[in-house]
């Protein structure tokens, strides 16, 4: 068996469209949510998220930020023309593969790569139901004389990994992650399994994803989950004033490979993936399992995979959405698993800077436990200024802290109650 | 190894899996362009009628598979230890769902975003997010049954739903857990799906779009299991042509003839490309599910390793190999052999 080390990383985040916007704004502990501006808001109950600085994307705009060259202006051009860029996540994932895919140095051997990407929800156009509805149904025949594009109704959800394989010619089989908000996660640690069994030596690998969309924000409205206030600290996770999440959206995307072979042909390491464990609550659609005990199992598991005693583990990367229900569950799940070292454990969550993106959401908290390896901080809190009882755990505040560790924890648990927890290590 | 040691599926025929490989071989007069189950048969069978609320078609569908695959594998006890890997399709939320919305949101003078924000939403079942999340096709029936293992939800234009068997194996090979339930759900013939596949061409090319849902129950050691799950792999085929993937999928195998080949294909272009191992591989007797039971997306490569398993229990067959390809481009390989002693 064969450890996988992360050997590239790219992100697209609220802050900006490289992994180097990323750091810095986690390393100045800035938050980045405010008005929604890529749709007219003003009149949805939620009103704020954390945006990609984009607000429409399109062709030209897409080409300067991937890899030069004529086999992507081609294709971004047929994509754009079937209105594939309708739903932001396929730019997103595309920018930051390109940015994981150049700093690992990959180019022609690496394309045998196999792809594992957590993908979100399928956008949908609630516009291109207008020519259909006739006196308040939907009149199916009329969709092939309606002037409508290409991409219509709703969104593949594959459509960002189809490009994806196209754009970096990948020949390996490509694997779609739908588990919601423990997808990213959960798309990084199948690569890491994939390269452990020796199934393949590399794989490219991530999440990518935006609900900052009409119905995804309504949607998540009506269900009563963002901050109903519409403020810039709208997510303030451990925080005994918290009230709900703040949507995000984008990307990160890493390259990872067989110790062996990243060593082979000199590709520098940032960290490495030692272990993983998933779980299912089983226990209610709507709410997490207030006791945190399957959540627990998911974290044991990642840890006794990494081969590691607990108190190893030096700083955790929680999930923490800032809702009500989730926080107090994780820090008991968190207590439950770590016992009488939980005190010596920091945790931050970043989902008050970068909002939570869904089922990019473990892969860009994974991109945020890099900042310990390679800055020497842990990420802050943001917008977490008044600690809960209910939430007795280590919690940094606002500000990153300065801190060497060299293990590090991350979780993320999807609705429905899928858990899943990733250990990283330092390369040595 | 992993050993079968039950098994569920839900098709347009039914809730029994037992009788599909017989019937897979005198498909007789059934046709299967007109065929889903009836709303009210899936309802009654389902029951919980406060979760039915929450759930797609395609939730509903695996709900029922779980259900019937923990009781077939008699795994009543210490459920929260169960493994749950499922291929799932695309967002399958009831148009009913989605009408309330929209005739709110659209005027004669066309879509209003305002109106969506305010009147739209009103009227939005608020539970609809449940309905349209992709993973609750997986996680409804676990909620229903407390399945609380390790778990994961592969969407699958194919390969997927063998993803999700060879990571089913793999937590067994690890000892994650020492039971597991591997399998699909799909509904390829809700309304936006099946715009999709018209607008790609495949109802052109004659593919017929049904729905489906099909779980195994996986054990490491099972001296009595069903059968066996001799091989799984999924092979790519953008770096080669399909004979030299098919050529190469073959090679891999533990054997060299089997008494049934399963063909899974996504319309005829991959129907041709999979009929490409007919002419490399011995095999008793073929059989092209895609045409007898029509596509059912996610759920198609697990209806037919259902299939199979019914072939081999009825000693119809020893060995089964499963062929499927979605349009993602990479070719599954199942081979499942009989338990039974000769």
């Amino acid at each position: 068996m064969t450890a996988a080390v992360i050997t590239g990383v790219g992100v697209v985040s609220p802050f900006g469209f490289d992994a180097v916007a990323f750091f810095d704004a986690l390393e100045q502990g800035r938050s980045a949510v405010g008005q929604i501006r890529s749709f007219d808001a003003s009149r949805f109950p939620t009103r704020v998220a954390a945006e990609v600085p984009i607000q429409e994307i399109r062709s030209d705009w897409l080409i300067s930020h991937l890899s030069p060259g004529s086999k992507a202006q081609s294709l971004v051009e047929e994509l754009a023309s079937d209105a594939v860029f309708r739903d932001r996540k396929v730019a997103f994932g595309l920018i930051a593969a390109c940015e994981a895919w150049r700093s690992a140095g990959c180019g022609g051997r690496e394309q045998e790569a196999w792809l594992s990407i957590a993908l979100g929800l399928e956008q949908a156009f609630l516009q291109d139901f207008a020519p259909l509805l006739n006196q308040g149904e939907i009149d199916w025949s009329r969709e092939e004389s309606s002037d409508l594009p290409k991409v219509r109704f709703r969104s593949p959800l594959d459509g960002c990994s189809r490009a994806l394989a196209r754009l970096l010619e990948l020949k390996g089989p490509v694997i779609v992650h739908a588990s919601a908000c423990a997808a990213g996660c959960l798309a990084v640690t199948h690569g890491a399994s994939l390269i452990e069994r020796g199934m393949t030596s590399i794989v490219l690998c991530g999440g990518a994803d935006s609900m900052v969309n009409p119905l995804g924000i309504g949607g998540f409205s009506r269900l009563g989950a963002p901050s109903p206030r519409n403020e810039p600290d709208a997510c303030r996770p451990f925080d005994r004033r918290r009230d709900g999440l703040a949507i995000g959206e984008g990307s990160a995307m890493f390259v990872l490979e067989s110790e062996d072979r990243a060593r082979a042909r000199g590709a520098r390491g940032v960290a490495r993936v030692l272990g993983w464990g998933s779980t299912q609550d089983a226990y209610r659609a709507t709410a997490p399992r207030p006791d945190g005990v399957a959540a627990q199992r998911a974290m044991e598991r990642a840890i006794e995979r990494a081969d590691l005693p607990r108190e190893a583990i030096g700083y955790i990367n929680a999930h923490g959405t800032g809702t009500p229900l989730n926080d107090p569950a994780e820090c008991r799940a968190i207590h439950g698993a770590f016992r009488k070292e939980v005190d010596n454990i920091q945790v931050s969550s970043i989902k008050g800077a970068v909002g939570h993106l869904m089922a990019a959401s473990g892969a860009i908290e994974l991109a945020s436990c890099l900042l310990p390896f390679q800055r020497g901080l842990l990420p802050g809190t943001a917008h977490h200024q008044q600690p809960d009882p209910d939430c007795d755990v280590q919690v940094i505040g606002e500000k990153p802290i300065r801190a060497s560790v060299d293990f590090i924890l991350s979780n993320s648990f999807g609705f429905g109650g899928q858990n899943a927890s990733v250990v990283l290590g330092r390369v040595q | 190894m992993s050993y079968v040691v039950g098994a569920a599926a839900v098709t347009r025929f039914g809730f029994e899996w037992r009788g599909l490989g017989q019937f897979a071989l005198n498909p007789g007069k059934a046709n299967p362009r007109s065929l889903q189950l009836s709303t009210p048969t899936l309802e009654r069978e389902l029951g919980n009628t406060r979760a039915q609320r929450l759930m797609s078609r395609s939730a509903q569908l695996a709900a029922v598979a779980v259900h019937r695959v923990l009781q077939d594998a008699h795994w009543s006890e210490r459920r929260g230890e169960i493994g749950y890997f499922l291929g799932v399709g695309a967002s399958s939320g009831g148009m009913d769902q989605l009408l309330p919305v929209l005739r709110a949101a659209i005027t004669e003078a066309g879509f209003s975003l305002d109106r969506l924000a305010v009147e739209g939403l009103s009227a939005c079942n608020p539970l609809l997010t449940f309905q349209l999340l992709n993973n609750f096709t997986l996680c409804h029936g676990a909620i229903l049954e407390g399945t609380g293992g390790p778990n994961g939800a592969f969407f699958s234009r194919g390969s997927g739903t063998v993803f999700a068997l060879l990571e089913g194996m793999q937590a067994l090979r690890e000892g994650t857990c020492e039971r597991v339930l591997v399998g699909g759900a799909d509904c390829a013939n809700h309304p936006v799906t099946l715009s999709e596949l018209k607008r790609e061409g495949f109802i052109e090319g004659g593919l017929v779009a049904t729905e489906g849902a099909a779980i195994l129950a996986l054990t490491a050691g099972a001296s009595e299991g069903l059968a066996r799950v001799e091989h799984c792999a999924l092979h790519s085929t953008r770096s080669q042509p399909w004979i030299k993937v098919i050529e190469n999928a073959l090679a891999a195998l533990p054997f060299d003839s089997v008494d049934f080949l399963l063909l899974v294909p996504w319309g005829k272009a991959r129907r041709r490309e999979l009929s490409l191992a007919l002419e490399q591989l011995s095999a008793q007797r073929t059989l092209d599910l895609s045409e007898i039971f029509g596509e059912s997306l996610a759920a198609a490569p697990a209806v037919a390793w259902a299939v199979g398993l019914d072939l081999l229990l009825s000693k119809s067959a020893r060995s089964v190999l499963i062929l499927s390809a979605g349009i993602d481009g990479d070719l599954g390989v199942v081979a499942l052999t009989s338990q039974a002693k000769s």
